[in-house]
């Protein structure tokens, strides 16, 4: 008996305070649950949504990543599944570049293209490459390379593809203004492989990629969405991740197209065709991101169709 | 004084004349631009010439037959030497140059090898080469009394490997068997290319006549294209057909020559690969494929060695 109404206090006392909380924060949470409760609970990032940052957040964030893994706010160790899937800013070297110049220069592009976006890119440097940026003064202009120059010169075309992204970096900077009041017509995301796919964790790493696109999707209810399937290395990890990817189903989504580029990149003898990357095995030389493009064309051009 | 340069030159002759005699070790490829050294200037030997290697920083396109008169001839590439993935751009590239030259290093270091395996990822997997790999049980259970030197390099075309031959792969050696297992990846995107069958069968079988001049005394076993992708797909209609093609060209009336399919014991009666053969879902063979693959050699290897 008093085993049960101290229940039913401890309930109420959850309820109103999520109700507080809610009211409260209703402008500043997520568009979208997160798995990792501490996350959602503000117990890692002070600052869950929202660019600029506070002062507070930065201060976070500029901590190194291994401090700030879910799992660590709790003084206890990294708890692996839950990486992909909850955000977390990325972090380079420099501790101001991933912040500011890249994610801070992506923002840029968004803020001054937002009214006209017809094509956004979000993923990680195989994104990056289709142009990459050199700085004018104060801005970052990109140079778009000529397999996309050809095929989708005609639409203007923002990419925020930053060099070593993950799932969990995609989702922060959703939340941290990446996209903030862009309407494009169609989001292009590849993401995962800096996740390091395997045959033990391709499943969580799927799960990060639908909450990107989830997140993607409460952002921009109209955007027309195409997942490429992660690329390239043909390891068993990157083919059951993709594998995942359809049995996820997606496509239930009537705006979504999932692009599959395993036969392309791949020889029948399961190695990766180098002939189509600068590094032999990662980033697309001309002809690998040819071949991206031409096989991306189609799908771009259903999403373009009124 | 005329007179006296024409005797000196008649002098030199014989001195001059061996240089150009025929090499034996040599084949002919059916571009003929390329035997004429239109396109590579060094056509074989080992290390590379300073030339050679400023011809090889040029993109592969170039390199290409046809590359060099500015046509698309895709029907050349499989039946034409060239050099796998190069790119001198970065530190830790010239990848498949780097393989080609360690695993020469490394046979100088086991000269006395009785089986060498030549080939694609398929091969590479019976236990790495060019890192010094040991070869993988399966292979021990049946041949670990044979000396066994693996030259597989990952994403392997015909045109790779004669490269390969060409510039020293078997110089020194002295194999009783050699099993080639190639032409896997010149099936790939075969349709977008042009490549066509004939010549990649070509290709196939250029690559024994190759070895069978490098290494004349030597028995090949030829393990035909194994199954890979999906049963309706195109590649693995490309294997198909590829196949077939090696069949007609009879290869096996050089004596020396052996031929192994493994179709029927890789997939089932509906032509779907085994899934127990195979590591994950079409992508490349796993232990027990291995095993079978390995029993099956044997017979023919035995009787390699035992021809001998």
């Amino acid at each position: 008996m008093k085993n049960k109404q101290s229940n039913f206090f401890l309930i109420a006392a959850i309820f109103l305070t999520a109700a507080s909380a809610g009211d409260l924060l209703a402008a500043d949470q997520p568009p979208i649950e997160y798995p990792y409760k501490p996350y959602m609970e503000g117990k890692m990032d002070p600052q869950i949504t929202g660019w600029p940052l506070s002062e507070e957040e930065k201060a976070y964030v500029l901590k190194p990543p291994g401090e700030r893994k879910p799992g660590m706010e709790a003084g206890g160790t990294t708890i692996a599944e839950m990486v992909p899937v909850t955000p977390a800013a990325g972090k380079w070297k420099d501790p101001n570049a991933w912040l500011n110049d890249e994610h801070g220069r992506c923002v840029q592009a968004v803020q001054d293209n937002k009214e006209n976006i017809d094509i956004l890119l979000v993923g990680d440097s195989i994104t990056y490459f289709w142009s990459p940026s050199y700085k004018s003064g104060e801005k970052w202009v990109p140079k778009f390379c000529d397999a996309w120059k050809k095929r989708f010169g005609q639409y203007h075309t923002v990419n925020i593809g930053i060099k070593g992204d993950t799932t969990q970096t995609i989702l922060w900077r959703l939340d941290h203004g990446a996209i903030d009041g862009a309407k494009p017509k169609v989001i292009v995301l590849l993401i995962g492989i800096n996740n390091g796919p395997t045959a033990e964790n391709f499943k969580t790493i799927g799960q990060g990629i639908k909450l990107c696109v989830a997140n993607l999707r409460a952002r921009c209810p109209e955007s027309q969405i195409i997942v490429v399937k992660t690329l390239p290395k043909a390891t068993e990890g990157v083919k059951r991740l993709g594998d995942y990817i359809d049995e996820m189903k997606l496509t239930n989504d009537p705006r979504l197209q999932v692009l599959d580029l395993w036969d392309d990149f791949v020889n029948p003898d399961g190695s990766e065709d180098n002939n189509l990357y600068i590094d032999g095995v990662l980033h697309l030389n001309d002809a690998g991101f040819e071949i991206y493009a031409e096989r991306l064309k189609p799908l771009i051009e259903k999403a373009m169709k009124p | 004084m005329n007179k006296r340069l024409t005797l000196l030159a008649v002098l030199l002759l014989p001195l001059v004349q061996p240089v150009y005699a025929a090499d034996k070790s040599s084949i002919e490829y059916p571009y003929a631009p390329y035997n004429e050294g239109k396109l590579e200037p060094q056509l074989k030997g080992w290390p590379l010439s300073d030339a050679e290697k400023v011809y090889l920083k040029k993109p592969a396109n170039q390199r290409r037959p046809g590359g060099e008169c500015g046509k698309n001839l895709p029907e050349m590439w499989s039946v034409t030497p060239m050099p796998g993935y190069i790119s001198w751009s970065s530190q830790s590239d010239t990848v498949w140059l780097g393989k080609h030259a360690r695993l020469m290093a490394n046979a100088q270091e086991n000269s006395d090898a009785e089986i060498i395996l030549l080939g694609d990822a398929f091969t590479q997997r019976w236990g790495d080469g060019a890192d010094k790999k040991p070869l993988i049980t399966a292979w021990q259970k049946q041949f670990a009394q044979h000396k066994t030197l693996n030259f597989g390099i990952t994403a392997e075309r015909t045109e790779n490997l004669l490269w390969r031959l060409d510039h020293g792969a078997l110089d020194g050696l002295s194999p009783k068997v050699v099993v080639l297992n190639i032409g896997m990846n010149n099936v790939a995107r075969m349709e977008k290319t042009g490549v066509t069958v004939a010549s990649i069968a070509q290709g196939i079988q250029l690559c024994i006549e190759n070895i069978r001049a490098k290494v004349p005394t030597a028995h090949v076993v030829l393990v035909k294209l194994l199954p890979a992708a999906k049963h309706s797909s195109p590649v693995r209609e490309g294997i198909t057909k590829v196949n077939a093609a090696l069949d007609g060209l009879h290869l096996d009336k050089d004596p020396l020559v052996q031929v192994l399919d493994l179709m029927s014991d890789l997939t089932n009666q509906d032509g779907a690969l085994r899934d127990k053969a195979y590591a994950y879902d079409q992508m490349y063979l796993g232990d027990y494929g291995y095993e079978i693959y390995a029993a099956k050699l044997r017979p023919l290897i035995e009787k390699a060695l035992n021809g001998n």
